[in-house]
């Protein structure tokens, strides 16, 4: 069965570059480009597991995330953060949340599909 | 209690370590850092790019790059011909490039106990790229070269709001 990504950053290339990242797998990426259509899209399309970015306009990543934690229908969805900010407050913060886990930019398409399938399983498309 | 942000010196080694750091893992490209006094960016258009962070410790960064060297740069992160990318598309990704350039820097200072939050990128094309190349105490300029292309960036700490 498609996996169901969904990658929040309100830069395209970053959309861009997690989409190319899954084509060859069974996947469905979906793309939302501030933190705030991000919740909507999770709500829309139940992810399997999210890549979110933290600065962004509208609804930072943090604050998306902590939304996703107290809306019932998605608060388990695992939430990877993609960002360029490492520094111990923020991933404390995103910690503090339950993320499944941390990718600092700059950052290859590698590093994404291993710790999708870690934590969900991929398959490559025949 | 006010907090001392990091000398411009220390910030600018931090910026040059994430610029080589970005252009080889998105870019597969590696850069020199070259006097930017000695560096001239070619006439025409330019791309240039505000971003930085602010807080206990507030800084702005300046990246200018060709066009041409812009588009280049977007054409090898996307896998897509130059010709068939449009100038919002080149903006997005030369933003992203100092996102995360500046992100790095941002982290550094974050952990030194000095909180900041990153600013949100703001990308013109400029005629061309006219930026006074001193350094002094609150501000530095540093030029790369990268295959194909040159850009400069200048680090600007200003003080606190
Ligand atoms: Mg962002």
């Amino acid at each position: 069965m498609d996996r169901k990504i969904l990658t929040i950053d309100d830069s395209k290339m970053v959309r861009m570059i997690v989409e190319k990242t899954f084509a060859p797998y069974n996947c469905i990426v979906t793309a939302a480009s501030d933190g705030s259509e991000g919740v909507e899209a999770a709500l829309r399309d139940k992810p399997d597991i999210i890549f979110m970015d933290i600065t962004m306009p509208v609804m930072t990543g943090l604050e998306a995330l902590a939304k996703i934690r107290q809306t019932p229908e998605i608060a388990a969805t695992p939430v990877v953060m993609l960002t360029a900010e490492s520094d111990a407050q923020r991933l404390g913060a995103a910690d503090a949340l339950k993320v499944a886990g941390y990718i600092s930019k700059p950052f290859q398409g590698d590093q994404l599909v291993l710790l999708t399938h870690k934590l969900i399983g991929l398959t490559r498309k025949k | 209690m006010s907090a001392t942000p990091p000398p411009i010196h220390q910030l600018s080694l931090w910026l040059v370590s994430s610029v080589h750091n970005v252009f080889d893992t998105m870019f597969q490209l590696s850069t020199e850092q070259l006097p930017a006094e000695e560096m001239h960016l070619p006439a025409g258009e330019t791309v240039a790019v505000s971003i930085g962070f602010v807080g206990q410790v507030n800084v702005e960064v300046l990246i200018y790059a060709p066009s041409q060297a812009a588009m280049q740069l977007a054409s090898i992160v996307l896998e897509m011909p130059a010709a068939e990318l449009d100038q919002p598309t080149v903006g997005d990704v030369m933003g992203e490039l100092g996102n995360m350039v500046v992100g790095a820097v941002k982290s550094n200072v974050s952990d030194l106990g000095l909180d900041c939050t990153m600013t949100i990128p703001s990308v013109s094309f400029v005629s061309e790229c006219r930026t006074p190349l001193h350094t002094a105490d609150s501000s530095t300029t540093l030029g790369f070269e990268f295959h194909g292309g040159k850009c400069l960036i200048k680090l600007v700490l200003k003080p606190a709001a």
